[in-house]
């Protein structure tokens, strides 16, 4: 207790340290005069009766200083005098300072948001239990061909029986429209076999989820609803009082009972509603599960294998001839190929704080050693060791913490912002960005310790006993220790060689960019816009003519309205999306033993000139033959040259296998046998994204197989978002519930499908390769000064003796550029070498030559500059004053 | 004069709580005086050694200052002894007694014969 008053009193005491000082003054003065006039009393004269007393009494000031120590916390005091004395010489050195905190920041920001990304994306993206064992399961055919495995209700229950599953869940995706409201809406609703919220294991966060109970067979599911976050937040504005309240959905009522938290987004649905597990054998759902811990996934492939197989025996005309099961892990879907551009750029990132890192270094070694001088002064005045260790170490601290504050602040703006700019369907919506903070505290830490290291290095060389030869050499101004200059050196060079790697993998990715700008299309993205349109799911057009007659009046209504050129049906995405409406093929009178895949559009003839498709060979089918369900076909050029490579295939016969409808909601047109007569060849359009080759197609009238939904695609005078609204208009006139969704224009596609990705990773590296740039010019500039500054007196002499401006540049730019070339080379070397590994994001080759001449003569341009500057300002020396100087 | 050695370090806090125990309250010289007279002038106090002493009873809360008038009418800080102090003081005399007898039947001479 007694200690802890004690310590109160003298932090206080730091407080208050005048007016303690001017009662301690009173204090003794007033001792003193007693004393004096107890000796005068004694029968002293009044000089002597002074000096007796001082005498006696002792050094006033040491009094003081005794009494001043006991007083406050002596090394709190000169802590506080050392950060000031920090703080001043950071304001004193404002671009060293500046340098020094912005890579530090940067470092720190750029590696912990890296990380972050990487976390959210591919590390932890869902919130389901046990998601990094989730798959969706897919069925293959001979070709390699993937197919969404599909099962009836049925045989789903005997499905989640499998041994390697820790439970199963059905699922079918469809548009429901949102009525009793003034225009019908469109809403993506997810039924959910009744068991998937146990699956998934997340809880509601308003109200409940559905649960078995709901959907009790034999009867029809509840009629209950959970509302996804999304759909909450838009739709209800996130009020709490909506349990209860009916959801009009396809004409009927549902009951809201819950909403799922804000990460829970599977599939991106609206809402969520029990899945009927149907007795018809055409009614299919697709399946996810869950694999059990322990299973690797050949095993569990294999045992269902052999489960499917049995099933497939019930229904075979539902599953592809000899399948073979595939299971497709969760993140595999969502993220694909981008997870190694994820990783690259996650190197990159780190590659970036290690810059930063050595760069500080740089900066604190280069300013240590020109102070090595001012430290040395300070152990002549009596400075203890400890005492310049603990000034540097508190130096070194602030900086450091400058620094990393800003990292942290960096850090948390930036995420945002690179979160935000992460092209759409390159990481699962689920994913939930957020700081991680490990990762903070790591790279802080490091950026902290390596601020520390080095701006302590001055004080570990001062300490050495050479004391007098450093203050002789510096003040002759001879050239600096070789142990030093040595460390600079290396930590340049290193800096270069890594500044080169990141600006090696940037132009790659440029390279890329470029090229898959400059695709030839072959289709004009200019004025379409396409939007899709869902048929409900209550059962209306379900006979073949009346959904024909029901489409072609849409087209027909549109193709009427103001500004609209052409409308076409077509039923998978435009170019450059890659479809899975695949189909193999069979040519009439070929000798072709194995059965190959093709791509297979369905649509209507207009579908060509509404995208400026070329015809190269043959003719269009007509409309009428549309409307009839002709048995006629238009292929692309590569499947001309695949399959006609010297002969002329208009006129030829092929058997598409996809035209047999599998499931209820493909309506087949009568006398549909799948054999189609080639009548025209038109040129290729990218259909497998822009890097992948075209993989061949084959056009069909729509009608031969139509599907519950089609894709409208419109070619428009002037902009053509602008006639939107008035296709909407239209196609209310013709069914006032009908819904359209998917409003893009064929622009807006090929940004985000084509080169969406490669433009983000492009200028990320950019970024980064130029950041890298930037800070290794600014470490070397900062090791040109400090040479010249050092060599100023010599510099002075050489000028004195009629050495020119030119040669004094080029003996101060003669070390640094051998340091720039050796950086350079090993740069170069190591980007050659780690080629296979920057071809995860990009298919160009780095061994380019045009493109490493490129990046050396953009790294030696900016060294130059960097080391030009300082040499300039050593030329223009006065070498009077160069030589006054000391 | 100047042979007279300083105060031990430890001592001083005891002879300055004794001091104040005995005279009530005192200025800084006062007790200086009263400590050397004591000692028969075999003792000199110095204010390098009184005055930060002083502070550190005075933190450790054994004595309390305020400002006074001095007998021949100079203002002067006046210490006197807490309660606390007193206790201080107390339990410090009785440890002072034990080491003293201690170490005096160690350097007797009685005790080396036996």
């Amino acid at each position: 207790m007694r200690l802890v008053r004690t310590w109160c009193l003298r932090f206080a005491g730091l407080f208050r340290k005048e007016q303690g000082d001017r009662e301690l003054t009173e204090e003794l003065e007033s001792h003193l005069q007693m004393h004096i006039e107890d000796n005068l009393r004694s029968g002293m004269n009044p000089p002597e009766a002074r000096r007796q007393a001082l005498i006696k009494l002792g050094g006033i000031e040491q009094a003081k200083e005794n009494y001043r120590d006991r007083r406050g916390i002596p090394w709190f005091e000169t802590l506080f005098q050392d950060i000031r004395f920090g703080l001043r010489m950071l304001r004193k050195n404002p671009w060293f300072t500046a340098v020094a905190v912005l890579t530090l920041a940067l470092g720190i920001g750029a590696t912990t948001i890296g990380f972050s990304v990487i976390y959210a994306v591919l590390i932890n993206p869902y919130p389901y239990a046990g998601a990094d064992r989730i798959v969706h399961l897919h069925v293959f055919d001979k070709t390699s061909f993937l197919y969404d495995l599909s099962l009836s209700g049925e045989q789903f229950r005997e499905f989640q029986q499998a041994n390697a599953l820790d439970g199963a869940i059905a699922m079918d995706r469809w548009h429901m429209s949102r009525t009793g409201i003034d225009l019908p809406e469109s809403v993506t609703a997810g039924k959910l076999s009744p068991n998937a919220f146990h699956f998934f294991g997340v809880p509601a966060l308003l109200g409940r989820e559905f649960s078995p109970e709901d959907a009790q067979d034999p009867s029809d599911p509840q009629k209950v609803v959970v509302l996804s976050y999304g759909y909450w937040k838009a739709h209800y504005g996130s009020q709490s009082n909506i349990l209860g309240q009916s959801l009009h959905l396809d004409h009927e009522n549902y009951e809201i009972i819950g909403v799922t938290p804000k990460r829970f987004a599977w599939w991106d649905c609206d809402v969520y509603l029990p899945l009927k597990l149907s007795q018809d054998p055409k009614r299919v759902a697709m399946i996810f599960a869950r694999i059990k811990p322990g299973i690797s996934y050949p095993v569990a492939e294999q045992e269902l294998q052999g489960l499917v197989e049995t099933l497939a025996r019930q229904t075979p005309d539902n599953f592809p001839p000899d399948f073979k099961i595939h299971l497709l892990p969760l993140n595999d879907i969502a993220v694909g190929k981008f997870s190694g551009t994820l990783v690259a750029l996650f190197l990159a990132v780190s590659l970036l704080l290690v810059i930063g890192c050595a760069n500080v270094s740089i900066l604190l070694l280069a300013r240590g050693t020109v102070r090595n001088r001012e430290l040395a002064i300070r152990f002549a005045m009596g400075a203890s060791r400890g005492r310049i260790v603990r000034q540097l170490l508190v130096e070194s601290t602030t900086l450091s913490l400058a620094g990393s504050l800003f990292g942290v602040f960096l850090a948390y703006h930036g995420l945002d912002f690179v979160s935000q700019h992460l092209p759409q369907g390159t990481f699962p919506r689920e994913a939930s960005f957020q700081l991680s903070i490990p990762v903070l505290f790591f790279s802080t830490a490091l950026a902290v310790l390596t601020g520390i290291l080095f701006g302590l290095w001055p004080a570990l060389q001062s300490s050495d006993p050479q004391l007098s030869q450093i203050m002789q050499s510096s003040s002759l101004k001879l050239t600096g220790s070789t142990g030093s200059s040595r460390s600079h050196t290396v930590l340049i060079a290193s800096q270069v060689a890594l500044t080169v790697v990141l600006l090696t993998a940037a132009g790659a990715s440029v390279k890329t960019l470029y090229s898959l700008v400059h695709t030839k299309l072959g289709y004009d993205p200019r004025n379409v816009v396409s939007m899709y349109v869902p048929l409900s799911d209550d059962g209306s057009h379900s006979m073949w003519q009346d959904r024909v007659n029901y489409y072609d009046q849409i087209r027909q209504k549109i193709s009427s309205t103001p500004g609209v050129v052409s409308v076409a049906i077509a039923t998978t995405f435009l170019p450059p999306v890659s479809t899975n409406n695949k189909s193999s093929v069979e040519i009439q009178g070929s000798t072709l033993q194995e059965r190959q895949v093709i791509t297979l559009h369905e649509i209507s003839p207009e579908y060509f000139s509404a995208l400026h498709i070329q015809l190269l060979q043959g003719s269009l089918w007509t409309e009428s033959e549309t409307l009839h369900a002709a048995h006629v076909a238009i292929i692309d050029g590569s499947m001309a040259r695949r399959y006609w490579p010297d002969s002329n295939p208009v006129g030829q016969r092929i058997h598409l296998d996809a035209l047999k409808p599998r499931v209820t909601w493909m309506l087949a047109a009568p006398g549909n046998d799948g054999w189609v007569q080639v009548v025209g060849v038109v040129a290729d359009t990218p259909n497998n994204g822009l890097r992948d080759p075209v993989s061949p197609t084959v056009y069909v009238p729509y009608t031969l197989v139509v599907p519950d939904g089609f894709l409208l695609v419109i070619r428009t005078q002037g902009n053509p978002l602008s006639v939107v609204h008035a296709v909407r208009e239209q196609i209310h006139t013709v069914d006032a519930g009908q819904v359209v969704n998917e409003v893009r224009t064929a622009e807006q596609l090929l940004d985000s499908e084509g080169w969406g990705r490669e433009r983000f990773t492009a200028s990320l590296f950019i970024a980064f390769g130029f950041l890298g740039l930037a800070l290794a010019a600014a470490g070397l500039y900062s090791v040109v000064s400090y040479v010249v500054s050092q060599k100023a007196h010599e510099i002075g002499i050489r000028m004195a003796l009629g050495a020119r401006g030119s040669d004094i540049v080029r003996m101060v730019m003669k070390s640094s550029l051998a340091t720039v070339a050796a950086g350079l080379c090993v740069g170069l070397l190591t980007s050659i070498a780690l080629s296979k590994l920057l071809a995860h994001w990009t298919e160009d080759s780095v061994r380019d030559p045009m493109l490493l001449i490129a990046i050396a003569l953009i790294v030696l341009s900016a060294t130059s500059f960097a080391s030009l500057l300082p040499a300039w300002r050593a030329m223009r020396v006065d070498p009077a004053i160069a030589l006054r100087h000391e | 004069m100047s042979e007279k050695p300083d105060v031990w370090q430890g001592t001083l806090s005891v002879m300055v709580l004794k001091t104040l125990e005995t005279l009530g309250p005192l200025h800084g010289y006062g007790i200086a005086r009263r400590i050397e007279q004591t000692s028969g002038d075999l003792l000199s106090v110095n204010y390098g050694t009184l005055y930060p002493s002083l502070l550190k009873l005075e933190q450790e809360g054994y004595i309390a200052s305020e400002w006074g008038v001095s007998d021949n009418n100079r203002k002067a800080k006046y210490y006197r002894l807490t309660r606390a102090g007193r206790k201080q003081l107390q339990r410090e005399t009785r440890d002072w007694e034990q080491a003293t007898t201690i170490l005096a039947r160690f350097l007797s001479p009685g005790e080396k014969s036996s």
